[in-house]
């Protein structure tokens, strides 16, 4: 079975760079924010994140699901993998889009 | 029933849902052991028009354990694929299916089956390999049995797997087991919590009689299973042990996507199912600890030995049946933990309690269906296993009409205590107790041959299940 990988650094707001990752949707849930791929929201992905996943403009390959948890974490899941990353920004800006739904 | 439908989630995701697992010496071929992993519990066998099949999106693994740890060291996964040939159409098949091949048949399945060993290494074994069909009918499935032996794949080497539709080989009275613990033959003996109207004893009735289930099976070499490939034929050599359990995963996430109109799913995989003893996630462990305990590897299972050692069960009996385990009563009283289940269930049976037998694999506590490959199979079966002083049934390993509920049932009834406590006396009731069913209650016979379970009932022989 696929390991998880974990834990994986967590890059800091500011020092990532800046992808397009299109989002779907948002559903709030007990433990955060599930956010799927392939719409409208920009993101910003970590370095780590798979380069054949979130190649920039044209959207991932494959879908990729983002589950915003407390704290400002992101698991990022594609394929049979998971990523773990905290972005502080991006989770305020998803928390305040869905406070809107 | 053995482990269908056992769990609350699992209970509405039956393509994941583990029923059974067997693993025995091979009767017709004892340098092999076969290993067989039950899916997709209670199937009518008329369900059409979309009848049931492995799932695409589950991955299927077969684990064994030989080094006792509680860990895999050998794992078999079994990947599926469905193709539709025609999408045009809403039937199964559009004339007889005859081969594994033919035009008729509009939705097949194949698999692959990858073999995976302790430090990682992947062989696969097969791909593509085809499923055959459910048995739906004399038009659509004519000569079923020849159809599903096509689908018998020899891997080479001696080895050999099957996945397909199969008829359901576990026998129980679940409606007797379920209605308070009430087995038929045993009725009039049972609490009648002052009601008037009560069920008189006779004999039981087989609730899965006409059903069919998917079944994963393989057979291999006793030398891929061992620790460093033992195959020799002493009983008392460690080696000759191993412990098999089954596990089902899904992907952690999974989206209806309304945009592509499609459904898809990502992710790791999370093991959504497990299985090795039967009843073990059904009536040992409390509804609170099911799911939880099917998302665990059997390394864990320590923590579930509170359940094995003062089992819900045992402490029930007595007061359902007033009077009839009055020596059970005091076992329970007491206190003491029950070492024999504890054996049998999480760490094998040691040497010396059974003559001329173990199983155990260590300390760790374990839930595995733990199998001696050096004990040869029984040239006279007893269907109660190593009740019924066959070395060769359940609780060593697990044969396809091992009545392994009258077993446990008698074992939880305290039929087994006296291995561990020699001043312990079973009731007399706890050698007898049993639901009333046996391999005779069966139409469709067993077979004698890989993969062992009978042809699957047909739709239109079996219209009302």
């Amino acid at each position: 079975m696929p390991h998880e990988q974990q834990p994986t650094l967590a890059p800091e707001p500011g020092t990532v760079s800046r992808r397009k990752l299109i989002v779907t949707g948002a559903s709030l849930a007990a433990a955060g924010v599930a956010v799927g791929a392939a719409a409208s929201i920009p993101f910003a992905a970590a370095e780590s994140a798979p380069q054949d996943a979130v190649a920039a403009g044209d959207g991932p390959k494959q879908p990729v699901m983002v589950h915003l948890r407390p704290g400002g974490r992101f698991d990022v899941f594609v394929g049979q993998d998971r990523i773990q990353l905290t972005d502080h920004a991006f989770a305020a800006r998803l928390t305040d889009a869905v406070k809107a739904l | 029933m053995s482990s269908h439908r056992e769990a609350p989630e699992i209970a509405k995701d039956p393509v994941a849902d583990s029923t059974d697992v067997y693993a025995f010496v091979s009767p017709d071929r004892p340098d092999t052991v076969t290993l067989i992993a039950n899916y997709v519990p209670l199937q009518a066998p008329a369900g059409g028009p979309n009848f049931y099949e492995f799932g695409d999106d589950v991955l299927y693994e077969i684990h064994v354990d030989n080094t006792g740890d509680g860990n895999p060291d050998v794992t078999y996964q079994f990947w599926f694929t469905t193709e539709v040939r025609n999408p045009n159409t809403f039937l199964y098949n559009t004339g007889p299916i005859r081969t594994l091949d033919s035009p008729n048949w509009n939705r097949r399945q194949f698999y692959s089956v990858t073999r995976k060993d302790a430090r990682g290494r992947t062989q696969q074994l097969a791909k593509r390999v085809p499923c055959p069909p459910c048995n739906i009918g004399p038009l659509s499935t004519p000569n079923y049995g020849r159809l599903a032996d096509a689908a018998v794949r020899d891997l080479g080497g001696g080895r050999r797997v099957f996945a397909g539709q199969r008829a359901e080989g576990f026998y129980v009275d679940l409606g007797a087991v379920f209605d308070l613990l009430d087995p038929r033959p045993f009725a009039d003996a049972h609490e009648h919590f002052g009601l008037k109207k009560f069920p008189q004893s006779g004999p039981g009735v087989n609730a899965t009689k006409n059903f069919n289930v998917h079944t994963i099976a393989l057979q291999v070499p006793r030398a891929d299973l061992t620790r460093d490939g033992y195959h020799g034929e002493d009983v008392n050599d460690p080696r000759a042990v191993i412990g098999v359990w089954t596990a089902a995963s899904r992907q952690r996430v999974r989206m209806l996507d309304t945009e592509q109109n499609n459904t898809w799913a990502t992710g790791p995989y999370r093991q959504v199912s497990r299985l090795a003893n039967p009843l073990f996630n059904e009536v040992i462990n409390p509804m609170g600890q099911k799911d939880f305990w099917n998302t665990q590897t059997p390394a864990g299972d320590s923590r579930f030995a509170k359940f094995v050692a003062k089992p819900e069960v045992a402490q029930l009996l007595p007061g359902l049946f007033p009077g009839v385990f009055p020596n059970l009563d005091v076992l329970n009283k007491s206190g003491k933990p029950r070492a024999d289940l504890l054996a049998i269930l999480l760490t094998g049976i040691p040497a010396g309690l059974i003559p001329g037998f173990q199983n155990f694999t260590g300390q760790t506590q374990a839930d595995e269906m733990r199998l001696n490959t050096a004990v040869p199979p029984a040239g006279k079966p007893s269907v109660h296993g190593l009740l019924g002083g066959d070395l060769a049934g359940f609780p060593n390993g697990r044969r396809v009409f091992d009545d392994v509920v009258a077993i446990e049932l008698r074992a939880i009834a305290g039929a087994t205590y006296a291995l561990v406590d020699k001043n312990y006396t079973p009731d007399p009731a706890a050698t007898q107790v049993d639901d009333g069913v046996t391999p005779d209650s069966l139409d469709i016979p067993y077979l004698n041959r890989f993969p062992y379970l009978g042809v699957p009932n047909s739709g239109f022989l079996t219209p009302s299940a």
